[in-house]
């Protein structure tokens, strides 16, 4: 190996090195700078943002999905909270990759199970459920969750059965839906809709840390459903309401109390259902105005 | 036609000579592992994240021939002066033409048929790794009919590109030329439709009006080739609308070869 060739290495390894060495730092860097904020892209107009795509529309959609994706996980990975601003941010954003592919339906589902579960931005939600519905003619489930939504959050079970009608005609529509939907009026436990609806969305959900957030959520409603089923039994057993959870065990209605998956405590309601101080959201999060 | 094919074949391999072919594959293995896995990090449209991928790297793929080909082929020709041995042997300015679109074109079937078979390969992969779940709306049917108008759409700008540069000398005002005919070709569409019902409070002036209409009818309308979405959600376009596309696309094809042919047979080449 001649001289100049040494040099070459010997020069190729300095530069090598040093610009690895580089890489984490400017990671780093970039990742704060980066998790102040949320896509550029949110500052263009939906329209122009779509005329822009030109006829890259599905991966322009499908890189913003997964940037919105990114920016939850970052948060939730961090125990970090989202703030009102980064919300509309988030919704924003989604409003953004349904205007560009509106049958996409991940959008969709980001927005049903965080819109509404965790920042209680269903009217939000409920907007762009109903684009779903258009742009999917095909699909039961944007009326599925639009109907969950009346029927869990507002407690409107005349607008959720209409939805759930209109879901239930679609060919897609599992039975247990169908039979669900025709019965919704006499339907008082909106605790046993809310495990199916659960059940329904980790049965479709292939990403570990979706389907992790949501069992958790669903091993609380369980908890819960538990728990009432209890509260009703020892009423028209005993005549009368218990004082506190522990009753149901010392009465022998329950082996155990089940455990909130969240930490919360739980509290029985005059009207027997079962209310959790940890308002089925983790600690961290927890806000002052959360909705269920 | 002989004469024709015998420009065709020799576009066809300079083309290959170009190693595009080398290219392209390790182009179409990079674009099919990165719809594999990361269709893999979504939550539930993962067969709609798969065909997004394949079917941007088919469109990307064709696109090539036109952009990075065609913009500079006559010119080379001309350059090296090759065009006067072949137009020396009998081959009309016509069947130079002909010739060569057919030769670019044949590059483009065969990108993109590579492309398409790897995209196969890509959703297969996908389909076994994350489950049937996930493909219940996959229509091949509607696959190849985008892949086909695809293939339609960049043949017809392939055609508008042989246009420019038989209009013009510079290679690098062709490839301006084709730039800005790409995008007028994908907006347009979108701007007449916003121009039939535009917001309150905004006026657009009949000057604007005509000649974004004027566009419409002047520029290939390549947004109506892109059928990716639809594809992407299983969703099959109408028959009616697959002839009227056919009908354009080979139309407008013709009649870009045609004003080609016009202005090459008027052009000095010394």
């Amino acid at each position: 190996m001649n001289k100049s060739t040494l040099l070459t290495l010997a020069v190729f390894i300095l530069a090598t090195t040093a610009y690895a060495l580089t890489i984490p730092g400017l990671s780093q860097v970039r990742q704060e700078r980066r998790a102040e904020q949320i896509s550029y892209f949110v500052e263009v107009p939906p329209q122009l943002a779509k005329v822009g795509s030109l006829e890259f529309k599905g991966i322009v959609a499908d890189y913003l999905m997964l940037e919105a994706m990114t920016f939850m996980g970052e948060r939730i990975g961090q125990n970090r909270d989202l703030s009102a601003e980064e919300w509309q941010h988030l919704h924003r954003l989604l409003v953004k990759i349904t205007s560009i592919d509106p049958a996409f339906w991940d959008p969709y589902v980001l927005a049903e199970t965080m819109l509404v579960w965790q920042a209680g931005m269903m009217d939000e939600a409920n907007e762009l459920l109903l684009n779903a519905a258009r742009h999917r003619p095909w699909d039961y489930r944007p009326f599925y969750f639009l109907g969950f939504n009346s029927f869990y959050f507002k407690k409107d079970v005349v607008g959720g059965a209409k939805y759930l009608r209109q879901a239930a005609r679609k060919a897609n529509c599992p039975d247990y839906l169908k039979s669900l939907a025709a019965r919704l009026s006499l339907y008082g436990n909106e605790t046993a809709l809310g495990i199916l609806f659960l059940e329904d969305l980790i049965r479709e959900t292939s990403q570990e840390e979706s389907r992790a957030y949501l069992a958790k959520r669903l091993e609380a409603l369980r908890a819960i459903h538990i728990l009432e089923k209890a509260v009703a039994e020892y009423g028209k057993t005993l005549q009368k309401k218990p004082a506190g959870v522990t009753d149901l065990v010392k009465q022998g209605f329950l082996e155990e109390i089940p455990p909130d998956p969240y930490g919360g405590d739980w509290v029985i309601m005059d009207n027997g259902r079962i209310y959790t101080t940890s308002e089925l959201v983790e600690k961290k999060h927890r806000r002052p105005a959360q909705k269920k | 036609m002989k004469k024709t094919l015998a420009v065709a074949i020799i576009s066809f391999q300079e083309g290959l000579r170009q190693r595009v072919l080398y290219g392209i594959l390790i182009f179409a293995l990079f674009m099919m592992s990165a719809a594999v896995l990361l269709s893999g990090l979504f939550m539930r449209d993962i067969a709609k994240i798969t065909i997004d991928f394949c079917l941007a790297a088919i469109s990307i793929g064709g696109l090539l021939v036109p952009f990075f080909l065609a913009v500079n082929q006559l010119a080379r020709d001309i350059e090296r002066r090759t065009i006067f041995t072949l137009l020396c042997r009998a081959i009309s300015r016509r069947q130079y033409i002909l010739g060569k679109f057919s030769g670019l074109a044949l590059l483009t079937v065969t990108i993109v048929a590579i492309l398409s078979l790897s995209a196969a390969l890509a959703i297969w992969t996908s389909n076994v790794i994350y489950g049937d779940y996930f493909f219940q709306n996959l229509n091949i049917q509607a696959l190849a009919v985008a892949v086909g108008m695809s293939l339609l759409g960049v043949l017809m700008f392939t055609a508008v590109v042989v246009l420019w540069s038989c209009i013009t000398t510079s290679s690098f005002l062709v490839t301006l030329l084709a730039i800005a005919t790409y995008l007028i070709g994908h907006t347009t569409e979108d701007l007449v439709r916003f121009m039939a019902s535009p917001p309150p409070g905004v006026e657009i002036s009949p000057m604007v009006q005509h000649s974004v209409t004027a566009a419409l009818y002047i520029f290939p309308n390549l947004a109506a080739f892109d059928l990716k979405l639809a594809a992407a959600h299983g969703l099959m376009i109408s028959g009616g609308e697959i002839l009227f596309l056919l009908t354009y696309g080979i139309g407008y094809t013709v009649a870009a070869l045609c004003l080609a042919i016009f202005f090459f047979q008027r052009r000095d080449l010394t």
